[in-house]
């Protein structure tokens, strides 16, 4: 019996041995160190060859993810993020376990925040249980850095981190010559068209205006051929950006006075006025919050506007609410105002400036910014980093397949270009609604513009004391 | 511990929680808002005493006198709804097959949300497209459509319509409540006297339910000048175009939350404070007197 396995065991040994010795080495194995062989020539008076064998073994180097130095041991820090979860969990705990690699003993606790996040971290502020890290839209970042909450990032971050992002975008928020916050993930805003629209009005794309001063024009065509007006929207979290950029208005003097009465403001805001008044843009879509964006994507969707200036990331929503309408859908950049410039469009990561962990924080609010993070992200949704070298990625260069993807190719371009061209206002908030008063006033109201403005500016140097 | 001391003590005692409760989220409010009134703040930095400066901004301040003004007119809503809300129990206070239904239904929107309700009345009012604008352009009242909720003039009045509809079922409730406690014997008497059915009602049912119109008038005249919701969700925050919507408690909520002028907002809200309670003993007395 013991004869007769004898055999077949003897032959099984013998094949297993010439396959393996067939085989890679190496082949489904762990890593092992290196092994290099180097053949290494010596002439010798002998002329012998001799062969000598050099084991490298690599030594792990610093990661080079972790780019902030003497973060603080066994820090536990909090951040908050805005509207991320549930779409986005798996990205966001993917990223903070890298943090970890790249940080050890550093702990993330991470919490999303949706609609009342403002509210929620003006209050803990207050309270003085500011979470460490937090993401906020750029709009909102002056206010808490002119009051003087939050870490300057300009002092936080060594110079070549702050090299890694365009600098219009780390500079974006200037207070006192010193950036608050660290650009995050950035919208392009552009034309979202409805072929349809500009089929019945007679116009191709190529028709779509590329200025200011040609969208009114564009707006006028239109609604004469369709009876269809355009949505145009202000900023309204900050109308004097929209005066800026597409009015080319200056908006404050040497000595920092207001001066957006100035001829060129009036002529801007006539603009819109003469545009309600033909009824050739939508009265109740001109002003709305940055918060109803929806409300003018609605519009939108139900086939009402020729197009809507909106970022690609939108456009699933219209292919959700109407399907039909998809295939008629096109994105392409949107008018430049008469500045020439284009304003960012912006998520920022800010570091509160009395969290107990200020290395620890900033070395988050820099990883999720990095530009393997930013590659990351931009892969999971049309959003764009605001890091140039992610750029680098094939991922960027890749011909547009689908509509939402039609800007991925141009967007390098679009956000390198973006920059803050207003100075740091005092009092933004209350100045704005001066404004927005002004506005209403002569869109709504039959102000002249010129007068609505003048008001503006008395009542908005009288609150800044000038 | 005696027993002549432990007996006064046990009052307090059993009075202890709520007092402690309603020090907390009552008083402590109530005097910290007087305090921040003379203060400049903005929530993120510490309270700066400015006497009465914020007092006299209020004087000055145009937009706080048209919510002041707003809020007022809001009142009509008031004998609006009590008539409403009359009417609807009358009609609704008697014994037919299904009647429950109809209470139950009528109470629907005083349980729904306030901002669905808002977003709803939004969409009926839309500029372009909205079931009003849809009528009336069959109805040929008008050539093209209104975009109602950017016209200054529109804007309070459907605020007030879309109030009356949300509190109209909570008030009905009420006066059923009142109207099924008057004995029937009166009614018989007044048939008997020779009453139709309108004056049955006006000789007997009103006067059976004055107090009930008394705690209503109280309760939603107050609740008219505390307006909030239906601005906020029909202006989309904004208070609507020239501010035309703004009443009393959204101009406080703008200043405190959106320009984050607590201070100043403090100061309204001691404005607001006066004019209800005085409001509330006018209305009481008056009421009172016209019972006595």
């Amino acid at each position: 019996m013991r004869r007769a396995f004898a055999l077949p065991l003897a032959i099984i040994t013998l094949l297993s041995l010439i396959l393996s010795a067939c085989g890679s080495s190496t082949a489904n194995q762990p890593a092992q160190p290196q092994v290099v062989t180097q053949i290494v020539r010596e002439t010798q008076i002998v002329q012998v060859e001799k062969t000598v064998e050099v084991v490298v073994t690599p030594t792990p180097g610093p990661n080079p993810e972790a780019v902030i130095s003497d973060v603080e041991a066994g820090a536990e820090i909090t951040f908050w993020t805005f509207y991320l979860s549930p779409t986005f969990d798996k990205y966001i705990q993917d990223t903070i376990a890298r943090f970890n690699e790249a940080y050890p003993g550093v702990k993330v606790k991470w919490e999303d925040r949706q609609a009342t996040l403002q509210e929620e971290y003006r209050n803990s502020l207050a309270a003085g249980n500011a979470p460490d890290v937090v993401n906020i839209p750029t709009d909102w970042v002056l206010e808490f850095a002119q009051k003087d909450q939050l870490l300057n990032m300009s002092q936080a971050l060594p110079p070549a981190v702050q090299a890694q992002y365009f600098e219009g975008l780390f500079n974006q928020v200037n207070v006192g010559g010193a950036s608050y916050q660290v650009p995050w993930y950035q919208a392009v805003d552009g034309y979202l068209v409805n072929k349809q629209i500009l089929e019945q009005a007679g116009l191709t794309m190529d028709d779509l205006p590329k200025t200011f001063d040609e969208q009114k024009e564009f707006c006028a065509k239109v609604k004469a051929a369709t009876g269809i007006p355009c949505g145009l929207r202000l900023n309204t979290g900050n109308l004097l950006q929209s005066m800026a950029y597409e009015g080319n208005v200056t908006i404050m003097d040497a000595n920092g006075r207001f001066v957006f009465d100035s001829p060129e403001a009036v002529s801007w805001l006539q603009y819109y006025v003469d545009m309600i008044k033909d009824g050739t843009t939508a009265r109740d879509i001109l002003l709305l919050n940055s918060s109803d964006d929806r409300i003018g994507l609605e519009r939108f969707t139900s086939g009402q506007m020729p197009f809507y200036v909106t970022g690609p990331q939108l456009i699933r929503l219209v292919r959700e609410s109407n399907p039909g309408l998809y295939g008629y859908l096109a994105m392409v950049p949107r008018a430049v105002g008469r500045s020439g410039k284009l304003p960012p469009v912006s998520m920022s990561i800010v570091v509160s400036k009395n969290t107990k962990y200020p290395r620890a924080a900033a070395a988050l609010a820099a990883f999720m910014t990095n530009p393997r993070s930013m590659l990351e992200f931009s892969k999971l949704v049309q959003i764009f980093p605001s890091t140039p070298a992610s750029y680098d990625d094939p991922f960027f260069t890749q011909p547009p397949v689908a509509i939402e993807d039609q800007v991925r190719p141009i967007a390098r371009d679009i956000i390198s270009r973006q920059s803050n061209i207003l100075p740091e206002i005092p009092r933004l908030n209350e100045v704005n609604e001066i404004v927005r008063q002004a506005i209403e006033a002569a869109v709504f109201g039959g102000v002249p513009a010129e007068q609505a403005l003048k008001d503006a500016v008395a009542q908005a140097n009288a609150l800044i004391g000038k | 511990m005696n027993a002549r001391i432990r007996s006064r003590l046990t009052p307090y005692l059993f009075l202890a929680p709520a007092l402690i409760f309603m020090s907390v989220f009552t008083l402590y409010p109530l005097l910290a808002v007087g305090y921040y009134s003379f203060t400049e703040y903005d929530i993120l930095r510490p309270p700066a005493p400015v006497g009465l400066a914020n007092y006299q901004r209020l004087l000055n301040d145009g937009v706080f006198w048209l919510s002041l003004r707003n809020s007022f007119v809001y009142l009509i809503v008031t004998p609006v709804i009590i008539a409403l809300a009359i009417g609807l129990a009358i009609a609704l206070n008697r014994t037919l097959p299904g009647i429950s239904v109809f209470r139950a239904l009528y109470y629907i929107p005083v349980i729904t949300g306030s901002v669905a309700i808002g977003i709803a009345w939004q969409f009926l009012f839309n500029g372009s497209g909205g079931p009003i604008n849809g009528l009336l352009l069959w109805l040929g009242v008008i050539d093209k459509p209104i975009v109602f909720l950017t016209e200054p003039s529109y804007i309070l009045p459907i605020a007030m319509l879309m109030t009356i509809w949300m509190g109209v079922g909570y008030y009905m409730v009420v006066f059923l409540a009142a109207l099924q406690n008057i004995p029937e014997d009166l009614y018989d008497a007044a048939r008997i006297d020779g009453c139709n059915h309108w004056q049955k009602h006006w000789h007997v049912s009103i006067p059976g339910i004055r107090p009930a119109i008394v705690f209503v008038a109280v309760i939603s005249s107050l609740s008219a000048l505390k307006v909030f919701d239906e601005i906020y969700v029909l202006t989309n925050a904004t208070g609507g175009v020239l501010n035309s919507g703004s009443t009393m408690v959204f101009y406080l909520w703008k200043q405190a939350f959106r320009l984050q002028n607590v201070g100043y907002a403090s100061a309204i809200a001691m404005v607001l404070l006066v004019i209800t309670l005085s409001f509330s003993i006018l209305n009481v007395r008056l009421l009172e007197r016209r019972e006595d």
